[in-house]
Formats: structure tokens, C-alpha cells, sequence
């Protein structure tokens, strides 16, 4: 097992405080998600099942993409640079956003300001020029020394000395603007005042900025008039935040804006947007009061915005990812959300979160309070028009919390014969399927078989047929999966269980089986030599080991071998076999262990095989996953693994064993705990005084050796 | 002279704690595994948008991510902190979180912009970690994309790679040599979540392999018990404490 990196429980409570980026459920990209369907809890990934575990951002996403109709489309995964354990079951946000939704092309000509209000600066260059060059009572020499004096302001942009834009070689604050004294008709000041005005906006100093617009926002020139006010909102939603960030840059939170500001913006903005409904700036004023109502704490009018802007989002566009993205940020991590949302999808989204598992030591304080069967109850009302959705948040309730598979069949009727789903009923559907599981229903197994045929959307069929694999692998049959005519038909989930789970018969028709992936043939090989190996089955070792094909792969390192497109099964065939002690190919070897298991040159050779091929603590025996995911039932193959421990200690013991042999013995025996006294060679750790006696028996009895001349230390 | 990154850096408890079990190590002192605490530590890592470290008054090194490059877009930085850090009390490492290393011009640019903000800023800037998720077969891509980034580095900033702990067990020998001969250390990850990772001894263990400067992080509240030989090794040069959010309701 590799380490998992920041998982969704975190982030949710992260999220809570971040400004601008993403937040949310959301796992890391380097993840190894559980193989099951039961998501009561965030893993690392997310599914195409709608459920408590997912990322919101995609609950609500796979919720919206019904709307249109999109979910049941075929369509092509996603080509990973690297996968992590993902296969066709699994993925974070990123990959789901990029999978799902168009992309623009990212802007470039102001990625340089975007996040800060500079981001007018170069859009507000050209609509000065134009308000300059429409405007009465300027002379010629006027609108020309305006239109220069106004490039004074990108210093300002470029070096907010110490909170924005720096300069690159200069990051000292930029010098005050020379205003040109040469503009002194009645007209012309007003455009200086502006520009006066601007220049303190963007270089922080409110107080300037406000009493400057203000003074204009009567002006006679329509341009001016209508900036001015409009300006004056920006001010006052920049003066709010203030104080909102701390010495490490981090956003403190709405909570910690100036509530005053905030509410004047807002005033501000009504009245803009009332004297000017069709404003140059209305489409911004629009998006500010979004701001305003998240600063000041309305959660109620963000959730009615946001609602409104979900009605009116062009499914799967870039836009309404980052709206998605914006409503999981502002609204869902919010601390009193629950008294705000009330519409159907966002209260489907917010419910299944408020349903995660909280552990032992219940509900922590990250993330949103559970939810109850009673609030569930009340909320029906609020769900109208969408009785299969709030049966399925009913149902998800009755399955993860409530304990009662029972009332998921109730509240779901079987629908598995459809020819295709949408997300929501493939939902509905997999959660029945999991509910029949949870009761030992007869049906199951028909349920999934039905089900399958109709996932046809991206990601769909996987999750029907893991819900078939995982019933096959409870009943101890995995041999269903890979029986002729079997539906399933996903790589990833095949593999799990050959290596996993697999017994001789299953790995050796697989390794045969062409209909199938090579890499998926080189791991069920590679899976039943290493395994009749360990468990000293030397006899089928030595007939199958005629299927490693010739030239087969020897580089391609033995972990992760489930997601990899080589699998060096070659080793087998032409590995390393020897470095000091002579060993002969590892044919030779099992045929010497087939013939006497205790063969000491055979042990001692396989031993060598394991250790410089990379077998030491091979993962395939080491801990696998947990007990109801895939690959985490009882292994059919039979047998239990020898590791070269017990090779060194037989040997040792072996009355019958040649000197050098036993030399070599003790000699390896100790250098499994080199350099680090850390156990390398498997088995119990044997004790230090157990590894002082082998040392100096090495030592006295064979000190002419060889082995006992190379080893000057014990671990 | 406490090291500036290890634990007890300013705590008397945490010191006496350390010297203690440094004395009682064959006792057994070291095997006691105890909550990680902030408060014995002096180096932290902050996750974008968690609140000031409660430790961070006094920290000594505080490392900060900045933004991540996506792997949707390879051609942007997109920014995770709003304002650069204004600091002057800690060394401060800018953390990059990097989905793809294909990166396109502009953004090694953009990262030196934003080194040069937060320098401006106030911040006694030591260095750029960063924070990408390298699979051990593709160490050698990832050393060679490094050793690209550390030539446009200016020389006074200090490269730093998160790290995991199956590096030293399964990574490329050569790999890791090229790593180590391109950044200046490397900060192994031990948790997954919000806890310690279950044997995280054996990896450590391990860690002796590694043939470069590394520190340890750790994870708040998490389990960790220091192993023997840790301290033993040249080339451990201390810890840092991935620190938690505060929770939504007290």
C-alpha cells in the first residue's frame, strides 16, 4: 500500500476558508480508493453513484447533466499520463470536470491581474479612451494628455509593493502619478479626478478612492456619472476585506469582512443597478451582489442566485463547472447552509453530505451536522416535482445511516431492465443492488446481470459490474467472473481479482485467454508462477512456466502491477539467478525442489531468485484490501507462502546440508536484517541474539569460508 | 542549541521529552506512540486556506502553498493564497502543488513572479517545495523536470520535492541519485488524511537508503513514534507538522 495523500473529510473543512480556488470534497490526484460500492464516507476518489462519499461538486454535477440528458452517452475515458488506481471506476474532480465539461481556452492577456481588481485595469484603459474621445467640452490637447496620463496607473498595478503585483526588478512601492497640469477646463478635471480616483483604487487607499468617486458620481458626463457609482461599490467591497487576511495570506473567512462596507455595497449596488438596469457595468453588478451576499453572511439570497444561475447554466460548459465549482465553495461548505438551501439539487447534494459516516467518535465539527430521518421527513415539501430524487436521498439515508436495507427496496423498485440509465437512476439502481447484497437476496445476482447491459454512459457499466464481482467474490465463486459469456468485462476489476484472489485454475486459463488484454494475461501469469513458487507447488510451477512467452518483459518492476501496461513476467524465465553464489537458471532450481523440497542448493536458490529479483516483501503477500472491497475476499489459491527466511533457518538445521551451503545459509540469514535491522527476508523478525549466534557461528565453524571472511557486522 | 526544525525547537516540554527519551531509548521510551503536537515542533505545513498555524507565532519554518498547476492546464499556475505572505518572524518555503510536469513557459515565469511578491512582501523566503505525486516509475522524469526548474531558479532559493515513503523501497536507485543531486532536500510524507500512515515503521526503516537530506512530516494529532535509528541517520535533518483545520463548530 502507497501512501494516500489528503483525503475528502479534510478538505470539506479546508474549504471553509479558501478564497477563489476550488475546495470541497475533493480527494488528491495520487489516491488508491477502495474497490467497493459502499461510499458512506469520503474517500479519496470519487463515482458515478451519487453518494455520501463523492466529492459534492460531483453529486451536483452528475445531477445537473441529467437535466440535459447526458448521462446514459457512451463516450471515451479519459487518457491518464499516469494512473493511480483510477481505472474506469474512479476520479477526483479534476479529471470528472475535464472528462464532462468543455474547456475554454484559458484566457491569457489578463492572467497577469486575474484574482486581484487590477483585472480592469486593461479593459478600463480602452473604455476611458472611448468615454474620453465621446466626451463634450475636452480640447484636442486635453483628451490627448488624459489618454497618456492614464498609463500611470500599471505601475500601480504592476508594484503593490507589499500586498499585490510586484514589479519584477523593483518591488518597491511605484513612484505617485504626475498629473498633467495642462488639463484645466471644467470637463477635463473631471476625467483627471477619475483618473485620480482610479489610481487610489488600485493602489489601496479607500478613503481617496471614495470621497473621489463620490464627488463625480454627479458629473455631467454619462460615462463618468455611471463609473463613478459604479466604482464606488468596488471600493467598498475592497475596503470590506481589509482586514480578512492574516500574516500567512490566508482569507479569514466572511466573517471577518467589514459588515458596514459590505452592506453600502450592497445599497450600492441596488441603486446602480436601478438607475441603470442596462448598464455598461450591469452584468458585474449582477455578479457583485453575489460577492455581497456571500460577505454578508446571506446565505439565503446566495442559495436563490445560485439557484437561479444553475436554471440558466449551458449544460456541461465551462461555466457551469466553475459555477459548480463556486456554490461547493461559497454555499455547500458554509457553516449554516442548512437553514438556506432548498431547492431540489442543491438540497439532494447537501443532504447526501450531511449523511457521511463520522466514525467512532461521531460528528467532529468538520463539515456540515448530520443529518436526521425527521429533518429528512420535513423536507419533502421541498422536493416536489422530484419524487424519484427524494426517494433516493430517503433511501441513501435508509442504507448508510439508518442501517435498514430494508427501506431502500421500499423506497426504489427494481428498474435494472431499463436500456439505459441517467445518473440518478443508475443511483438508484446500484443502491438497490447494494441494499439486495446487505440482505443476502436470492435476486441478486440477476439484478446485476440485468443492470449491466444497460450502463451504457461513461463510467456506468463498471460500477454495475463491480456490484456483480463483489457478489461473486462474497460467495467465494470468483470463477463466475471469468467464466465463458461473463459480462464482466472490465479490465481493472478482472485483474484485482486474479491477483488478489484467484485460484491456479482461474490464473492458468486467464494467462491462456486471448480474447483478453495482454498485461491482463502477463498478471494472472505472472500471479500463478510467483504463487505455485511461494507456496513450494514446484511441479505446476515447472509445467506452466512454457506459457511465459519469449522475449516477455523483465524491467517493468513488480508493484502496481493491476494499472500497468507491462508486467515482467520474464523473470521467470530470464531474471537474475546468481551473484557470488552459483545458482543455476530458476528452471533448474524448482526442478531440484520439485524432486526434494528440502534441497539446500534449492533453497538456497530460490532464495536468490526472490532477492535479486525484487520479490522481497512482493505486495501480493503483503496487506491487500479490506475486507468487503474487491480483492479482499479469502484467496482461492491454495497454500501458504515460505519466505527465503525459512529457506536460511532450514538449511541451518539440515543435518545433511553441505558446509559452503550451510556458510551461505548463516551468511544470508544475517544479512536480511543489513543494513537498517529492519527484517527484509519475511517471516517472524527473529531476535538480535538470534542474529549474534548466526554471526558467530558463522564466525568459528566455518571461518574458512568465504561468507564468513565478507561479513564483518550483525544487524 | 535545539535544531531549528526538530521537535522541542522552543517547547520545554517537548525538549525534556526529547532528551528523555534520547536516555531511555532501550527502555523503551522511544516506542510510546503519542499524538503529534504542534507545540513540540517548530516547522509547519500549511494547507491553502487553513487558518495561522497556532504554533506559527513562534515557528521557525512555515511552508506555504501557493497555488497548483492542474492537470487540465498545463499552461497556468492557478493561485490558491490571495495575498503573499507577510511574515518576517519564520522561513517561509512557497509551495507549488503540481498535477503535470509538461509545463509550458509561462509558468516557471509565473512562479518566479510569485516568488519575487512574496520576497516584496516581507517574506523571508527560503525556497520553493514542490508538491508533486510522483509514482516511483516515474522518478526519473520527475528528476529531470527538477533539475530543469533549479536551472531557472535563482541560486539564493533552496529546492525542496515532497516525498513519499515507498521512495526508498521501490524507487530507481539511479532515479533517486539524480534526485538527490537536484534539490536540496526532501520532506517525506508519512500521513494519508488526517492520520498516520499503519506501518509507517517498516518505511521508515527504510529511509536509511536514501541517499539524501530529508526531513519528516508529520501530521497533526496523528500517531508517531520516532524509530531508533532515525536519529541516527546523517541525513535526517528534522521534521514538519502538517497542520489541521480548525473544526466548522468548536
Amino acid at each position: 500500500m502507497r501512501p494516500r495523500r489528503l483525503v475528502a473529510a479534510l478538505c470539506v473543512a479546508v474549504g471553509a476558508w479558501t478564497l477563489g480556488g476550488p475546495a470541497g470534497a475533493s480527494g488528491d490526484f495520487g489516491c488508491y480508493p477502495g474497490w467497493t460500492l459502499d461510499k458512506g464516507k469520503p474517500d479519496c476518489a470519487s463515482g458515478i453513484v451519487l453518494s455520501p462519499g463523492n466529492d459534492t461538486r460531483v453529486n451536483l454535477a452528475l445531477l445537473l447533466r441529467d437535466r440535459a440528458g447526458l448521462a446514459s452517452r457512451a463516450g471515451s475515458y479519459p487518457q491518464l499520463e499516469w494512473d493511480y488506481g483510477y481505472a474506469h471506476s474512479f476520479f477526483d474532480w479534476q479529471l470528472f470536470r475535464r472528462t464532462f465539461f468543455r474547456q475554454e481556452a484559458p484566457a491569457q492577456a489578463s492572467d497577469y491581474y486575474s484574482g486581484s481588481r487590477c483585472i480592469s485595469l486593461k479593459g478600463g484603459d480602452a473604455a476611458f479612451v472611448a468615454a474620453v474621445a465621446a466626451a463634450k467640452g475636452l480640447s484636442q490637447a486635453e483628451r490627448e494628455a488624459l489618454v497618456a496620463a492614464r498609463a500611470q496607473l500599471t505601475p500601480i498595478c504592476e508594484s503593490f509593493g507589499q500586498d499585490y503585483w510586484v514589479r519584477k526588478e523593483h518591488p518597491a512601492s511605484a513612484a505617485a502619478p504626475a498629473w498633467p497640469v495642462s488639463v484645466q477646463g471644467k470637463a477635463g478635471k473631471e476625467f483627471l479626478a477619475y483618473l485620480v480616483a482610479a489610481a487610489a483604487f488600485y493602489g489601496e487607499d479607500w478613503g481617496a478612492a471614495r470621497s473621489g468617486f463620490s464627488a463625480l458620481s454627479s458629473s455631467g458626463d454619462p460615462w463618468l456619472k455611471e463609473t463613478a457609482r459604479y466604482m464606488l461599490v468596488r471600493v467598498d467591497l475592497n475596503a470590506a476585506l481589509a482586514n480578512s487576511f492574516d500574516e500567512w495570506g490566508s482569507f479569514s473567512g466572511p466573517e471577518a469582512s467589514d459588515s458596514t462596507a459590505v452592506a453600502e455595497a450592497g445599497r450600492g449596488l441596488a441603486a446602480y443597478l436601478k438607475a441603470w438596469p442596462k448598464g455598461r457595468y450591469a452584468a458585474s453588478a449582477k455578479g457583485l451582489q453575489r460577492r455581497v451576499a456571500w460577505l454578508g453572511g446571506d446565505l439565503g439570497g446566495l442559495a436563490d442566485i445560485y439557484e437561479g444561475m444553475l436554471q440558466q447554466a449551458a449544460p456541461a460548459s465551462e461555466a457551469e463547472a466553475r459555477l459548480v465549482e463556486e456554490i461547493d465553495n461559497k454555499l455547500l461548505l458554509a457553516k449554516g447552509a442548512e437553514a438556506a438551501i432548498d431547492t431540489p439539487l442543491l438540497l439532494a447534494t447537501y443532504d447526501l453530505m450531511r449523511m457521511r459516516a463520522n466514525g467512532e467518535e461521531g460528528y467532529s465539527g468538520y463539515g456540515p451536522p448530520p443529518i436526521d430521518e425527521a429533518e429528512l421527513a420535513r423536507q419533502e415539501r421541498l422536493f416536489a416535482g422530484h419524487r424519484p430524487l427524494y426517494d433516493f436521498v430517503r433511501a441513501t439515508y435508509a442504507f448508510y445511516v439508518g442501517g435498514d436495507a430494508q427501506g431502500v427496496l421500499q423506497r426504489i423498485p427494481d428498474g435494472s431492465s431499463a436500456k439505459s440509465h441517467s445518473a440518478l437512476e443508475l443511483s438508484r439502481q446500484v443502491l438497490r443492488g447494494q441494499a439486495l447484497a446487505a440482505l443476502g437476496d436470492k435476486g441478486e445476482e440477476a439484478f446485476w446481470a440485468r443492470l449491466i447491459p444497460g450502463a451504457t454512459g461513461l463510467y456506468q457499466r463498471p460500477a454495475a459490474e463491480l456490484g456483480l464481482a463483489l457478489h461473486y467474490q462474497r460467495g467465494g465463486r470468483i470463477g463466475q467472473v471469468f467464466a465463458a459469456g461473463s459480462p464482466i468485462e472490465d479490465s481493472a476489476i478482472r485483474r484485482i481479482l486474479l491477483e488478489r484472489t484467484a485460484d491456479a485454475a482461474i490464473l492458468r486459463a486467464e494467462a491462456r485467454n486471448a480474447a483478453r488484454p495482454a498485461a491482463e494475461r502477463d498478471l494472472a501469469l505472472l500471479t500463478l508462477l510467483y504463487k505455485q513458487l511461494s507456496r513450494g507447488q514446484y511441479a505446476g510451477f515447472l509445467g506452466d512456466l512454457a506459457l511465459v512467452p519469449a522475449k516477455a518483459d523483465t524491467h517493468a518492476g513488480l508493484w502496481d502491477l493491476a494499472w500497468r501496461d507491462a508486467v515482467p513476467v520474464g523473470l521467470f524465465t530470464a531474471g537474475r539467478w546468481s551473484e557470488g553464489y552459483a545458482c543455476p537458471a530458476l528452471r533448474d532450481t524448482a526442478a531440484a525442489l520439485s524432486r526434494d523440497p528440502a534441497d539446500a542448493k534449492g533453497r538456497l536458490c530460490l532464495g536468490e531468485f526472490y532477492r535479486l529479483n525484487g520479490f522481497d516483501d512482493f505486495y501480493l503477500d503483503m496487506d491487500g484490501p479490506g475486507e468487503g472491497e474487491l480483492g479482499g475476499g479469502k484467496s482461492l489459491f491454495t497454500g501458504t507462502p515460505v519466505p527465503r527466511a525459512a529457506f536460511y533457518a532450514g538449511v541451518i538445521a539440515d543435518p545433511k546440508a553441505a558446509r559452503a551451503d550451510k556458510a551461505y545459509a548463516l551468511y544470508r540469514a544475517v544479512m536480511c536484517y543489513a543494513p537498517s535491522g529492519n527484517n527484509t527476508c519475511g517471516g517472524e523478525e527473529a531476535p538480535e541474539a538470534q542474529r549474534k549466534a548466526w554471526f558467530q557461528a558463522l564466525k568459528r565453524q566455518y571461518a574458512d569460508t568465504r561468507w564468513a571472511r565478507e561479513l564483518k557486522y550483525y544487524w | 542549541m535545539p535544531t531549528p526544525d526538530g521537535p522541542g525547537s522552543s517547547n520545554i516540554t517537548g525538549r525534556l521529552r526529547a532528551a528523555l527519551c534520547a536516555a531511555l531509548l532501550l527502555a523503551g521510551c522511544g516506542r510510546q506512540a503519542a499524538p503529534v503536537d504542534p507545540a513540540d515542533y517548530g516547522s509547519f505545513f500549511l494547507w491553502a486556506g487553513v487558518a495561522p498555524p497556532r504554533a506559527g507565532a513562534r515557528a521557525a519554518g512555515v511552508r506555504v502553498p501557493s497555488g497548483e498547476v492542474r492537470g487540465g492546464d498545463r499552461g497556468r499556475v492557478v493561485p490558491r493564497r490571495p495575498r503573499p505572505p507577510r511574515a518576517r518572524h519564520a522561513a517561509v518555503w512557497l509551495v507549488l502543488r503540481v498535477e503535470r510536469l509538461d509545463w509550458q513557459d509561462g509558468v516557471t515565469d509565473q512562479l518566479l513572479r510569485d516568488l519575487a511578491r512574496w520576497e516584496a512582501a516581507g517574506s523571508r523566503l527560503r525556497g520553493v517545495q514542490i508538491d508533486f505525486d510522483a509514482g516511483t516509475l516515474s522518478l526519473d522524469r520527475y528528476a529531470a523536470f527538477l533539475a530543469e526548474l533549479r536551472a531557472r531558479l535563482p541560486a539564493r532559493y533552496k529546492l525542496s520535492v515532497t516525498g513519499l515513503m515507498d521512495w526508498s523501497a521501490n524507487g530507481d536507485p539511479a532515479a533517486l541519485a539524480q534526485l538527490a543531486g537536484t534539490v536540496d532536500d526532501v520532506v517525506i510524507q508519512t500521513y494519508q488524511g488526517r492520520a498516520t500512515i499503519p506501518g509507517y515503521e517498516a518505511y521508515m526503516a527504510s529511509l536509511a537508503r536514501l541517499d539524501m537530506p530529508y526531513k519528516v512530516a508529520l501530521v497533526e494529532g496523528g500517531e508517531w513514534t520516532s524509530p531508533p535509528a532515525l536519529a541516527e541517520d546523517a541525513d535526517f535533518r528534522g521534521y514538519v507538522v502538517f497542520l489541521l483545520p480548525r473544526p466548522l463548530t468548536p
